[in-house]
């Protein structure tokens, strides 16, 4: 079995720069909670070099660098940074999982472990398979290590070695007939024993992994406990976990907390800006698009709004969803400033099309897919789609479906064309209407759309349904009528509620 | 610089010489110009349209249709997209006026799976939806329905309520703006500024060379609906629809239908002046017959 790990070191650091990339290559630090009182968890490089280490206090660290940036760590960004580096792995192996973060020194590091058999088929060796590992986490504003091994515990050995020693993008690839000459130079600090076995490993003299292997593994047991045999198991190779799982869970997610509250649109946009690009770089890896988008708003008041979208096809146009999203806040403002703001989507797979040799080319699907979203971004939810016949009696009723032109064929089409027949432009809603009647019968006719002496009148045909229903029941006498001044309309007559309404206008 | 000499008037005998070739060369000469690139046509359905416009509406370009309210011009949009989607092409709907009709345009024959029906809510978007879909290859026909504002006052009233309407920019009605930021208002005034000429149509100008470049482009038919003519020249085609007294039979009453009058008022590419006469039967009608 061959494992591969994706370690990233500094993962508060990287969570953060990850979110603002505009703070990449200033003295940065991440504290561990806001106020003076805080320590620094993280540090960038630039701010290592001018003294600031993790563990200081804000007062030392802002001390020693004056032009130091600080940062709260974010639980939320350090979330969606694990689980974009659980994609990447995914994107390369169908078998993936993040390992256990680490304790001590390693408290920092995020990795993720992944099935590497076959690795060499894709990507032409165990080296190529690391180096694409380490490409596409930086793709999504991930630096991170790469290395392939026998076993987990030696392949996330190998990734924090080489944290330590090389710079991010670096990847090592261990043969099983390498393994213990890697192993033997390295201090036992690395595999971050507990404060006990530490020092009866110091009393004994022990300080390289080379030296531990050496001793008899009995004595070894009975001297300092069963911990150190499964530590020595896990270094000779020796693993009983089972197989890596597929991954269950097919949704992404990226949030946010905000410094300070936002009350307007435009800070808001930008926020969202970021976050999409995040998503849709994730999506990407998956081969995936996005139908349909989860938007979490925390309010400055303890409250929660989460609102679906909807879109009217799969796309990963950022400037489409983006318009999406302000869409909706402009239409429904939320009722209280914005702290923390989080999107979800589980991906869906981009539509394809077979080509027919009889019909005229039409649009191609995945170009037709991000037209569709970008026009019901811009225009609305609801408003894009195919029209259909509605299955009601209603007169008013339509029904819009989703646009699908290769679900149609040519064979179902009427051999016999109509010809140009009246047509009716819909009044959406109606227009009310003053009328005067003659013997029951429009004669006179005061409206918005259409006005006079009733020149013409056919009619009445009635239309009723819903009786069961008080709200949604109807009962309508139509009338085709032509006025003085030309037009000519459709009139109805509500006899449930005794009003007049212009429905149509025949064109 | 020396005055050019003038040329030799030719002899006689090379004059003769001359007559003769162009004699015997007739129809073959031609006056010279750049090539005129002949454009596809899409057959509008109505056999005496499609012979004045040589064939159909030329195929990348700009058509124009105008009328009043009951001219007959949606029963001709009807009719342009039924003969598109019957010969399995996709075609286009930007209804800036919500006025489609689903049933009448099946009882016209369109195809409706094959119509793509974007119901814009205002002149800005549906300006920015006929571009986007004129720039997506694949569409025959993008039909763009003005007609809303000729309907009536209320139409117009919205149309005013919607370039007049205030912006949602701040959240909260109770949010205050930083320190700096633009004024909301004239956020709005120039975000919704395409509204405005919906009132002016002859601001716009701009707008339909833009789309009627997009047009021929991809080869679209660009199919503009409007009560009064606002192209100008962009449109290789104008057809202008005028309206005749309804016919009503019986007893018992019923709508028979209309007769439109369809008059050829610009074309780029045969003789205008030409006219048709469009008889259009109602629903009614034809199940009495």
């Amino acid at each position: 079995m061959r494992i591969g790990c994706l370690l990233v070191p500094d993962l508060p650091l990287v969570a953060e720069l990850r979110a603002h990339p505009e703070l990449d290559g200033l003295p940065l630090a991440v504290l561990s909670e806001p106020g003076a009182r805080a320590t620094v968890l993280a540090a960038s490089p630039e701010a290592v070099r001018a003294g600031v280490h993790p563990g200081q206090s804000l007062l030392h660290a802002r001390a020693v660098c004056a032009e130091l940036r600080v940062r709260t760590a974010s639980p939320a960004l350090e979330r969606a940074a694990q689980r974009a580096l659980l994609d990447v792995a995914l994107s390369a192996s169908p078998r993936a999982a993040a390992s256990p973060s680490g304790t001590g020194a390693h408290g920092g590091e995020a990795s993720v472990l992944l099935d590497a058999a076959g690795g060499t088929t894709l990507f032409g060796s165990e080296a190529g398979l690391a180096g694409a590992l380490t490409a596409r986490g930086a793709a999504v504003g991930l630096p991170a290590v790469a290395s392939v091994a026998s076993s987990r515990f030696l392949a996330r050995l190998a990734a924090r070695c080489l944290a330590i020693e090389a710079e991010r993008g670096s990847v090592r690839v261990l043969t099983p007939d390498q393994e213990a000459d890697f192993l033997a130079p390295l201090p036992v600090d690395l595999l971050d024993p507990d404060d006990a076995l530490a020092e009866a490993l110091t009393r004994l003299g022990i300080h390289r992994l080379g030296q531990l292997l050496a001793l008899p593994r009995r004595a070894l047991a009975t001297r300092l406990g069963p911990g150190v045999q499964r530590l020595v198991a896990r270094l000779r190779g020796e693993e009983h976990e089972p197989l890596l799982p597929p991954p269950r869970d097919r949704r992404l997610s990226e949030a946010i907390e905000l410094e300070a509250p936002v009350e307007r649109l435009e800070p808001l946009a930008f926020v969202l800006r970021g976050l999409l690009a995040r998503l849709l770089a994730r999506l990407s890896l998956r081969s995936l698009a996005c139908g349909e988008l989860d938007l979490t708003l925390a309010l400055a008041d303890g409250g929660r709004e989460t609102r679906r979208l909807g879109l009217a096809a799969p796309t990963l146009d950022a400037r489409v969803l983006l318009r999406r999203l302000r869409f909706a806040l402009e239409s429904a403002p939320p009722p209280a400033a914005v702290e923390g703001v989080g999107l979800a989507t589980e991906g869906q797979p981009l539509r394809g099309d077979q080509l027919d040799l009889f019909r005229p080319a039409g649009p191609a699907p995945a170009e037709l897919d991000a037209l569709l979203a970008e026009l019901e971004a811009l225009c609305g939810p609801g408003r894009v789609g195919s029209p259909r016949v509605a299955d009601d009696l209603r007169p008013d009723a339509f029904d819009m479906g989703g646009f699908r032109p290769a679900a149609g064929c040519l064979a179902t089409l009427p051999s016999d064309p109509p010809g140009p027949r009246l047509a009716a432009r819909a009044l959406r809603p109606p227009v009310p209407a003053e009328v005067r009647l003659r013997s029951g019968r429009p004669r006179w006719l005061r409206s918005a759309v259409a006005n006079g002496e009733v020149v013409h009148c056919a009619g009445p045909w009635r239309t009723a349904g819903g009786w069961w229903c008080a709200e949604t029941g109807f009962d309508f006498d139509h009338f085709d009528v032509q006025t003085s001044d030309g037009l000519l309309v459709r009139l109805r007559c509500d006899r449930r509620r005794h009003a007049w309404q212009v429905d149509a206008v025949y064109d | 610089m020396p005055a050019r000499a003038p040329g030799r008037a030719p002899g006689p005998a090379r004059a003769e010489r001359l007559a003769a070739l162009v004699r015997d060369l007739g129809d073959r000469i031609r006056p010279g110009g750049p090539r005129e690139e002949t454009p596809g046509r899409l057959p509008t359905g109505i056999p005496d349209l499609d012979r004045l416009l040589a064939g159909g509406l030329p195929r990348g370009r700009l058509a124009e249709i105008t009328g009043g309210p009951g001219s007959g011009r949606t029963a001709l949009a009807l009719t342009l997209l039924s003969e598109a989607t019957r010969g399995g092409e996709t075609v286009a709907v930007v209804d800036a006026a919500d006025a489609f009709d689903p049933v009448s345009a099946t009882a016209a024959g369109v195809e409706l799976p094959r119509v793509l029906w974007v119901r814009a809510p205002g002149l800005r978007e549906a300006l920015r939806s006929s571009e986007r879909l004129l720039e997506a290859r694949g569409f025959a026909l993008v039909l763009l329905d003005l007609c809303g504002e000729g309907l009536g006052p209320r139409a117009r009233a919205s149309a005013r309520a919607r370039s007049e309407a205030q912006p949602s920019e701040v959240l909260r009605p109770g949010a205050s703006a930083p320190r700096g930021s633009p004024d909301p208002r004239r956020l709005a005034s120039r975000r919704l500024a395409p509204a405005r000429s919906e009132a002016q149509p002859s601001e716009a100008p701009s707008v339909w060379m833009r789309l009627a470049r997009r047009a021929r482009a991809t080869g679209t038919v660009l199919v503009l609906l409007t009560p009064v003519r606002r192209v100008a020249t962009c449109a290789a085609v104008a057809i202008e629809m005028q309206a005749e007294p309804a016919r009503f039979v019986g007893p018992p009453d019923w709508l028979d239908g209309l007769d439109a009058r369809l008059v050829l008022t610009r074309s780029r590419c045969g003789p205008i002046g030409g006219e048709t006469v469009l008889q259009l039967r109602s629903d009614l009608a034809k199940d009495a017959t």
